[in-house]
């Protein structure tokens, strides 16, 4: 009874924040996620800038941002997913990209739109993420053709098309396991957690 | 599907992106750096060069495999350059050994405006361990005669006693039944160089029937005499290296080193013709 009549008295400081004017929690569980997604986003971001501009397979260098932002949405719903969008793309455009910043006006409607998919439409499989991330790809490369005609003068759009944009939504579409795979096996455990504390809250 | 459009958290965050997008690249199009990207840049960049420093070492690894083809093809391709320039160098060394020796001749030639050569390589030697003859790359096809004397730059070698076709073989002036009318540079007496069959592996000839009182000494070039219409007079025979007597005969007998390097010979000049003029002004004299 005491516990329904001050029900924040025992809260801790994370507790606190919970009911936030934008439904976001901020919890221990949360702050551990986004530290862990913090992780993963900065080794992607350094990966992505390092060792992939170097060996460029297939001609490319593979976002590898994106088919996080995908994987976190997936995981983590629509808001974890447009919030990680902007801050993923901020930081990946921080690290390695160029004159213009385009990415955040990408990755924030497809990390907000794939987690409302994923909860409301469909469910978790390797077919979804894969529709996921061949349909964001060619997005992708869309906005990477109008940074190239937007920053570079004479560039022929049949030439753009073939060296630059096909090779990229493969190369995307190929190595978009690597962070689907990261981000599923470092989320799983809140998943797991959080399944625990829907049961004790249903028995 | 409209609904998860229009809500307060999709505007804030559609404002946010747009932000995040406009204001750096304004930022970068006026010269400024937007203060967060720099503060990711500062915090990131240490661990961007760790990584980055991991990349080149695997690219490096990883280039012994990726790159064996193109490493097999440039190996290739290097030994064949290898080849080209060893064939270039051996080449160049023998046009180098050609020009001297060419040189040499041409100023034996314009010594002896009368003597017409024919080069000729060597091509055997004697098989047998008593006599010292050699054999040659040209014959009678070439318009060699028997008689005619074979010489380097550096001297006499010997003359022409076998014929074919297209060889001929020397016999040396150190060969044992050999002989060669010479004389002193210095002081223009006169003998015979004879072969000797013990000294003839070194190289050694002896010149005979000096007077006893001829002021020879060791060092003297001893030059040809042209008697005998063999070898032309003034052809280097070679140098005094000793001194005797002969007490049977009582005349001096001195130990010639030949001029020319019997043991490394690989070319000689055939003296074809030379006018024997030089034969009647001699200026030694013959005892």
């Amino acid at each position: 009874m005491n516990d329904n009549q001050s029900p924040r008295k025992n809260e801790n400081i994370f507790e606190k924040f919970r009911g936030w004017r934008l439904n976001m929690s901020i919890d221990s569980e949360a702050l551990i996620k986004g530290i862990v997604i913090g992780i993963l986003l900065v080794f992607f971001s350094l990966l992505e800038t390092t060792l992939f501009t170097r060996f460029k397979p297939f001609g490319a260098v593979p976002d590898l941002i994106l088919p996080l932002v995908i994987a976190v949405a997936m995981s983590e719903r629509e808001k974890w997913g447009a919030i990680f969008g902007v801050v993923a793309a901020f930081v990946i455009e921080s690290l390695g990209g160029s004159s213009l910043t385009l990415l955040p006006i990408l990755y924030m409607p497809v990390g907000y739109i794939v987690g409302i998919l994923n909860v409301h439409y469909f469910r978790d499989s390797f077919a979804t993420r894969a529709l996921y991330t061949v349909v964001t790809s060619a997005a992708r490369s869309i906005f990477t053709l109008i940074a190239l005609f937007a920053t570079t003068d004479g560039v022929r759009f049949v030439t753009a098309i073939v060296y630059v944009m096909l090779p990229e939504i493969l190369c995307n579409i190929i190595f978009a396991a690597i962070p689907h795979l990261f981000a599923i096996a470092a989320l799983a455990p809140f998943h797991k957690s959080r399944d625990a504390r829907v049961k004790t809250k249903d028995n | 599907m409209k609904q998860f459009f229009k809500n307060k958290f999709f505007y804030i965050m559609t404002v946010v992106a747009l932000l995040v997008a406009i204001v750096p690249t304004v930022l970068y199009s006026m010269g400024l750096t937007f203060v967060f990207r720099d503060v990711v840049g500062i915090a990131l960049t240490p661990l961007q060069k760790v990584f980055n420093y991991a990349t080149e070492s695997i690219d490096g690894f990883a280039s012994y495999f990726y790159k064996f083809d193109e490493l097999v093809e440039e190996n290739n391709q290097l030994r064949e350059q290898v080849s080209e320039l060893k064939s270039q160098i051996y080449d160049s060394a023998e046009i180098e050994e050609m020009y001297i020796w060419m040189s040499d001749y041409l100023e034996m030639k314009m010594r002896h405006t009368d003597f017409q050569f024919l080069s000729a390589a060597v091509t055997g030697r004697e098989s047998g361990n008593y006599s010292k003859v050699l054999t040659l790359d040209v014959g009678s096809g070439a318009g060699v005669e028997v008689g005619m004397p074979a010489v380097t730059s550096e001297g006499i070698v010997g003359q022409v006693t076998e014929l074919g076709y297209n060889w001929c073989k020397i016999t040396t002036i150190v060969e044992a039944n050999s002989s060669v009318g010479a004389y002193i540079e210095r002081t223009g007496d006169a003998g015979v160089c004879v072969g000797n069959f013990e000294m003839s592996d070194d190289g050694l000839c002896k010149l005979k029937y000096l007077p006893t009182d001829a002021e020879v000494a060791v060092g003297d070039r001893i030059l040809s005499t042209g008697f005998g219409s063999v070898y032309p007079r003034g052809l280097t025979v070679g140098y005094v290296e000793a001194i005797d007597v002969d007490q049977y005969s009582r005349s001096l007998e001195v130990t010639v080193a030949c001029a020319a390097d019997f043991s490394s010979l690989s070319r000689v000049m055939i003296i074809t013709s030379f006018t024997e003029t030089a034969v009647n002004g001699a200026d030694f004299a013959l005892d």
